[in-house]
C-alpha cells in the first residue's frame, strides 16, 4: 500500500479534534436559518423584506449564484476526461462534490422562495401542460438534468475508491462504505471508464444549458429592463465560470492545506486555473460595460433609470465596491500572476477566489433588486430583514456542512491504478 | 397465509387507515384556518361567455381621484386591508404637465398615491388595475398554469393551484399583480364578534390564502352574468366604461369609434384591454373643468 493512498484516505480514516467544534459551529448557523424558514413558513414570505414592486431578493440571488457555482465541478472534470488534462485530475472530485452540493442548494433557495411549498408537487403534475410555456420549467428541467447526470458522473468513477477505502478501514466504517457501492464487480472499471467518457460527452451541452436557461428565466420577460437581454445566456455563463473555478481554488487550498496534500495538488495546477479565471473575469468585465453604455447611451426611460441606479443612484456604493475590489483587483492580481514566470502564491490566488466569489454573490444581487425597484418610489425599498439574512448565512453554512460530511465519506481524489500499487 | 401475515395486514390496513383519518382532520382544521368559499377551477369563477371580449375604457379627463373605485373594489372582492394593504385599483395623482403618453414606469415616475384631497388643481389622476392583455406575458411564464386567460379574454388566477413563485409578477408590465406576503386579516367591521368568523363577505368570491397572487379580476362573477365590474358601477362621473369588444352595440365599442385612445406600453406586444382616453379637458388651477 503505498504512502499516497494512504494520505487521500486520510480524512475518512482520522478526525481530528478541530473537525467537531467546526461541524458544530457549521450546524448551528444551519439551525437558525431552519428556525428563520419555520418562522416564514408560519408567517408568510411577508417576514422577509419583500414587497409587491421588489418580489425578489436574496432568496432567488442565491438561486443563480448556487447555479452559477454548480458550474465549476463537471467543467473540470469533463474537461479532463474529453481533453485528458490530466492535470487537472486531483481536485476534478473536490470540483464535482462542490456542483452536486450547490446543485442541491440552487433547488433549496427556489422551495425557500416559494409562498406555498406544500404545493410544490404541482411542478411536476403540471409538467408535461406547462412544458411548452414557462421558462421556469425549462430551467427546473435542466437543473434536473443536470444533477441526475452529474450524480452519476461523479458516482461511477468513485465506485473503486470507495471499494478501496472499504478496505482500508475496518469495522462500522467499513461495512457502511460497504453499503455505498452495491453490485460491485472485480473488473468493472473498464466499462465504467468508457460510460464516463460519453456521460461527459453528455454533461457539457447539458451544463451550458442550465446555465442559459437560468438566464432565459429573467431575459425573456420584455418588460424589465436590463434584463431582457439577448445576451444573457452567455453573460450568465461567463459568470458561473469565473465564480464556480475561483470557488473551486479556494476549497483545493483549504484542503490541500489541511490535509498537507502539497505534493498530490501541485502549484501548477493552481497556475492553470487562476490564469483561466482572469480571462472570464475579464470577458465579464466586458460585457457588463457593453451593458452598461447600451443603457446609458441609448437607453430608454427604464433601462436609463436602472442603469442610473447601478452606477449613480441607491446602489452605486455596492455596485463599485463590488467592480473595483471584487472583479478588478482580483483580476489584476491574477494577470500580473500569469505574467511571472512558473510563479504562483496559492494563499494569494486562494483569497482572491474568495473575493471573487462574494462579488459574484453581489453581482447576482445586483442583477435582481435594482431591476424590479423600478417603482420604489411608491412601494418602499426593499431591505432585507433578518430572517432574510439568517437563511442566506445557513445557505452558505448548510453546503459547507454537507461538504464536510462528504469529506469523511467519500475520497477526495481519484486514486489512479499507480497508486494501488 | 398463515394468521400472523392476515394480522399484519389488517395492521397496515389499520395504519392506512388512520394515516388518511389524519389527513381529513388535518386538511379540515386548514380549510377553517382559510376559509375558501368555493373551491376548484370550474366552481370558483362561472363560465366563460362565448365569444366575448371584455374591455375596459378609462376617461382620465373625468376621473376626480375620488377612489370611490377602489374602495368599493376591496368591499366587493373580499380585498383583506390587513396586514397586506392591497388594492387590485391603484390611483395616481399626476402633476398636469406629465403627459398620458410615455408610462414607461408603472407606477409612473413623479405619481402621487397617497394624496388626500382630490381634485387638487393641476392635476389629473391616472388610475391603473390589470389590463387583462390579449397576450398576457403574465400567463406565459406560470409554471403550474395557476393564472391563465378564459375565452372572454379575461386573465384569471386559479388560487388552488398557485405556488406562489411570483414569476408572473416579473413578468407584468403594468404591477397590477398581488401577492398575498401576510395571512389576509379582515377589518373588525367584518368579523362577528361572538365566535370571531368572517361576516360581511361577498359569497360570490373565493378568498384567497397566503403565499398565492391575485389581481383583478373584472368582477368575473358579475360580469358574466351580464353585469358591470362595480369600479364601473360606482364611478360618479362615469370614467370608467365597461363592455364587450367583440359586440358593435356596446358602450365601450362606439366609444372606440369615437374617442381618441391610448394604451399603455403596446410597444410590448400585450395587447391590453383598457383604453385611456380623454375628451380634452383638465382640471385647471382654478380647480374647474373647461
Amino acid at each position: 500500500m503505498s504512502s499516497t493512498t494512504e494520505r487521500i484516505l486520510r480524512p475518512i480514516k482520522h478526525t481530528s479534534r478541530e473537525f467537531y467544534p467546526f461541524v458544530a459551529s457549521l450546524a448551528f448557523v444551519t439551525l437558525i436559518a431552519i428556525y428563520a424558514y419555520a418562522r416564514q413558513l408560519s408567517l408568510g414570505l411577508g417576514v422577509t423584506g419583500l414587497n409587491d414592486v421588489t418580489i425578489w431578493g436574496i432568496y432567488i440571488s442565491n438561486f443563480i449564484f448556487f447555479i452559477g457555482i454548480s458550474h465549476a465541478g463537471i467543467a473540470i472534470s469533463a474537461a479532463v476526461r474529453i481533453l485528458k488534462a490530466h492535470r487537472y485530475q486531483p481536485i476534478a472530485r473536490i470540483a464535482e462534490l462542490l456542483t452536486i452540493v450547490s446543485l442541491v442548494m440552487a433547488g433549496l433557495s427556489i422551495v425557500i422562495d416559494l409562498g406555498r411549498p406544500d404545493r410544490a408537487f404541482l411542478l411536476v403534475s403540471k409538467y408535461v401542460e406547462r412544458f411548452r410555456y414557462s421558462p421556469l420549467i425549462w430551467d427546473i428541467t435542466a437543473v434536473a438534468t443536470y444533477l441526475i447526470l452529474s450524480s452519476t458522473y461523479l458516482y461511477l468513477p468513485m465506485r473503486r475508491d470507495i471499494k478501496l477505502a472499504a478496505e482500508h478501514t475496518s469495522g462500522w466504517k467499513s461495512r457502511m462504505l460497504g453499503y455505498l457501492i452495491p453490485f460491485y464487480e472485480e473488473g468493472e472499471e473498464a466499462t465504467i471508464d468508457r460510460l464516463s467518457f460519453w456521460l461527459a460527452v453528455t454533461i457539457l451541452p447539458v451544463m451550458v444549458m442550465v446555465h442559459t436557461t437560468v438566464a432565459w428565466i429573467f431575459s425573456l420577460l420584455s418588460s424589465r429592463p436590463l434584463w431582457f437581454n439577448a445576451f444573457a445566456g452567455p453573460y450568465y455563463i461567463v459568470a458561473a465560470v469565473a465564480s464556480g473555478i475561483a470557488s473551486v481554488m479556494v476549497l483545493a487550498a483549504v484542503m490541500r492545506k489541511l490535509y498537507h496534500w502539497e505534493d498530490i495538488i501541485r502549484p501548477d495546477l493552481f497556475r492553470g486555473l487562476s490564469n483561466f479565471t482572469a480571462v472570464t473575469v475579464l470577458v465579464y468585465l466586458y460585457m457588463m460595460m457593453a451593458e452598461q453604455l447600451a443603457a446609458l447611451f441609448a437607453g430608454p426611460a427604464g433601462e436609463m433609470f436602472v442603469s442610473e441606479e447601478w452606477l449613480f443612484g441607491s446602489f452605486a456604493a455596492l455596485f463599485w465596491l463590488m467592480t473595483t475590489l471584487g472583479l478588478v483587483i482580483p483580476f489584476l492580481y491574477m494577470l500580473v500572476q500569469a505574467f511571472k514566470k512558473d510563479y504562483v502564491n496559492i494563499t494569494w490566488t486562494a483569497v482572491m477566489s474568495f473575493i471573487l466569489v462574494v462579488a459574484f454573490w453581489f453581482k447576482r444581487y445586483m442583477i435582481i433588486v435594482p431591476t424590479l425597484s423600478i417603482g420604489v418610489q411608491q412601494v418602499g425599498i426593499y431591505s432585507p430583514t433578518w430572517v432574510e439574512v439568517a437563511i442566506l448565512l445557513g445557505s452558505f453554512a448548510l453546503p459547507l456542512l454537507l461538504y464536510s460530511i462528504l469529506t469523511k465519506v467519500v475520497p477526495l481524489i481519484e486514486m489512479e491504478e499507480t497508486h494501488l500499487e | 397465509m398463515s394468521k400472523m401475515s392476515r394480522r399484519e395486514f389488517l395492521k397496515k390496513i389499520g395504519v392506512i387507515g388512520l394515516f388518511f383519518a389524519l389527513n381529513d382532520v388535518a386538511s379540515n382544521m386548514k380549510r377553517a384556518a382559510t376559509p375558501l368559499i368555493k373551491k376548484g377551477i370550474g366552481t370558483v369563477y362561472p363560465r366563460a361567455v362565448k365569444g366575448a371580449s371584455f374591455g375596459m375604457m378609462i376617461d382620465v379627463g373625468a376621473c376626480i381621484g375620488c377612489r370611490r373605485c377602489q374602495h368599493a373594489c376591496n368591499l366587493e372582492n373580499n380585498t383583506p386591508d390587513e396586514p397586506s394593504n392591497m388594492h387590485w385599483i391603484d390611483v395616481f395623482e399626476m402633476e398636469n404637465h406629465r403627459p398620458v403618453s410615455g408610462v414607461e414606469n408603472i407606477p409612473p415616475v413623479g405619481a402621487n398615491i397617497d394624496y388626500t384631497d382630490s381634485p387638487s388643481p393641476d392635476h389629473w389622476y391616472f388610475t391603473f388595475n390589470c389590463f387583462h392583455c390579449d397576450n398576457p406575458p403574465c400567463t406565459k411564464v406560470c409554471p403550474t398554469g395557476a393564472t391563465y386567460k378564459d375565452e372572454d379574454g379575461l386573465v384569471l388566477v386559479n388560487y388552488d393551484i398557485c405556488i406562489g413563485c411570483r414569476y408572473c409578477m416579473a413578468a407584468c408590465p403594468y404591477n397590477a399583480r398581488r401577492f398575498n406576503w401576510w395571512e389576509p386579516q379582515h377589518p373588525p367591521s367584518r368579523v362577528n364578534p361572538i365566535d370571531g368568523s368572517i361576516v360581511a363577505l361577498n359569497e360570490d368570491v373565493p378568498l384567497r390564502p397566503r403565499g398565492v397572487t391575485e389581481k383583478c379580476t373584472f368582477c368575473v362573477h358579475r360580469v358574466r352574468d351580464g353585469g358591470v365590474p362595480r369600479c364601473v358601477e360606482v364611478c360618479p362621473v362615469r370614467a370608467r366604461h365597461f363592455g364587450d369588444f367583440n359586440d358593435p352595440d356596446s358602450e365601450v365599442s362606439k366609444l372606440l369609434k369615437t374617442v381618441r385612445t391610448i394604451r399603455i406600453r403596446e410597444n410590448l406586444g400585450t395587447d391590453p384591454k383598457l383604453y385611456y382616453f380623454t375628451r380634452g379637458v383638465k382640471w385647471t388651477e382654478d380647480g374647474e373643468k373647461h
